[in-house]
């Protein structure tokens, strides 16, 4: 038991949490947090799906690294996050019809996150199954952090709801609070994932 | 042994054999979550046309029984106003094409209305929609549009209520008795019949207006068309809006029997049969021979 959460595991495990996070240090994945982060539902869907692809995308080419043919290794990679992919968004269809309908084309471009390439080729075919599986998890994790706090903002600034429950009183509108519309827009999920990068470096020095 | 990972046929028979895999495990998954996937699709189309006859927010599992107590009968109609084969319900809003359903129904009120399926283009994609109308065409009851990919928080605000509720008791026709309802700038409004854009979305709101003057006239000439066939089947799904103008175009097929039941259930001969005359039967009704199929 010590062994699976030896140092180094948990260290796999954390790191991408702060100082090794995908989005704000290593900036992979923009694209999907800028597309699905106007509210805070699709946001944490999102992340989830993207933790459990990374994790068992990571389980199952660390299970077979060594057997995988060096000149085709990217396509393997490929396919299994793809066949991953069509399993979650399937999934979603059956069981969160409304989520995967806002979630739209998203899903389907997990395969091309750049997270999941980078962990698999960083980190799967060179360490075994297990700590795989948890620098998987940490870096969906890792992924779903920000992407929440930024529909967080998004959601709270862009529409006055949380959850799709109001949370600016009326008494704010009646005084003349207007949300800001431009919350809505992609491209201010940018500006947040800016100002998130910059909190980030100026607590950690040695990032900057 | 050791195994060459890196010779030609080593590499052709994993990628092989890996395609083989997950294309089987796949196949296996898609067909056991479809009919999950079939039902959340069902779903998710009732409560589209709930929400045009004024019923919004419904508990996904309070649709079903809403919807079959709302609506009453369906057909599908060619646009030359006979009745087709099929399921109405089965035709995706999406592809209307040739095909025109119709749901008759009530609306949360309790008022008859027609919903029909409007389909059209925005600004980035397709849009759709359900309108519901008096049976006479002549009123809106409500409405719903929804869209693929218009722009979040300006175009895609034609799928939120507030855009929407505007369509309730507008006329759908204009003075010159052709469909005038439509979708004009913010403010720009001259009659009943148009109704306020959103505004920073000029495109998605012209798709909507575009969508609604084609869409409602395919519906108008379906369903107010001359033709013999159609005014008899028609009927059963909702009855030819003008009954009589319909009916004064058949030709002698539908001429009635005495004592056959009347063609047209309009309000004058709901329960009448026919007389020699060719009269409904029914005080009151003189002149409405046409619901006899009578010239």
């Amino acid at each position: 038991m010590s062994q699976l959460f030896s140092k180094a595991n948990m260290e796999a495990l954390t790191g991408p949490l702060n100082l090794n996070n995908p989005v704000v240090v290593q900036v992979l994945g923009i694209c999907s947090a800028l597309a699905v982060t106007a509210q805070l539902e699709p946001a944490i869907v999102m992340g989830l799906s993207v933790t459990i692809i990374t994790a068992f995308s990571n389980l199952i080419i660390s299970l077979i690294r060594k057997s995988i043919p060096n000149r085709i290794r990217i396509i393997v990679q490929l396919v299994v996050v793809a066949a991953l992919v069509t399993i979650v968004s399937q999934v979603l269809k059956a069981f969160a019809y409304d989520v995967s309908v806002q979630l739209s084309v998203y899903v389907g471009l997990i395969i091309t996150n750049c997270i999941l390439m980078g962990r698999l080729e960083a980190f799967a075919m060179m360490n075994k199954p297990w700590p795989s599986f948890l620098d998987g998890i940490g870096n969906g994790i890792g992924y779903a952090i920000i992407l929440v706090i930024v529909g967080f903002f998004r959601e709270l600034l862009g529409a006055g709801t949380l959850f799709g429950f109001q949370v600016v009183p009326q008494w704010c509108y009646d005084h003349g609070y207007v949300n800001n519309g431009m919350m809505t827009m992609p491209a201010m999920s940018l500006i947040i994932v800016g100002i998130v990068i910059w909190a980030h470096r100026a607590y950690n020095k040695d990032l900057q | 042994m050791k195994i060459n990972t890196n010779s030609n046929v080593y590499t052709i028979c994993y990628a092989a054999v890996m395609v083989i895999l997950v294309a089987f495990l796949l196949a296996y998954v898609s067909s056991a979550l479809k009919p999950a996937q079939d039902a959340n699709v069902a779903i998710d189309k009732k409560s589209q046309i709930l929400a045009s006859l004024n019923v919004r927010g419904l508990a996904k599992s309070d649709v079903e029984a809403k919807y079959n107590e709302l609506i009453q009968e369906t057909c599908v109609l060619a646009p030359d106003g006979s009745v087709l084969e099929g399921d109405a319900f089965e035709v995706d809003t999406k592809e209307l094409g040739d095909k025109l359903p119709v749901y008759k129904a009530k609306t949360a009120n309790g008022d008859d209305a027609l919903v029909l399926p409007l389909k059209g283009r925005g600004l980035w994609g397709g849009l759709w929609g359900y309108i519901a109308v008096t049976p006479d065409l002549q009123k809106v009851l409500g409405a719903y549009f929804n869209h693929e990919s218009e722009t979040a928080g300006l175009g895609a605000l034609i799928k939120d209520e507030p855009f929407q509720s505007q369509f309730i008791g507008r006329p759908v026709m204009g003075a010159d008795g052709k469909v005038a309802l439509t979708v004009v700038k913010k403010g720009a409004s001259e009659a009943d019949t148009q109704i306020d854009g959103v505004t920073g979305a000029t495109l998605t709101s012209k798709g909507v207006g575009e969508m609604l003057l084609t869409g409602i006239q395919q519906y108008v000439d379906a369903l107010g068309g001359a033709k013999s066939e159609g005014c008899q089947k028609s009927e059963g799904c909702g009855g030819c809006p003008n009954a009589q103008k319909a009916c004064e175009g058949c030709p002698e097929a539908a001429a009635a029997e005495a004592g056959q039941e009347c063609q047209h259930k309009n309000d004058c001969c709901k329960s009448g049969t026919c007389d020699k005359s060719g009269s409904c039967g029914k005080p009151g009704c003189d002149g409405d021979k046409a619901c006899c199929g009578h010239k």
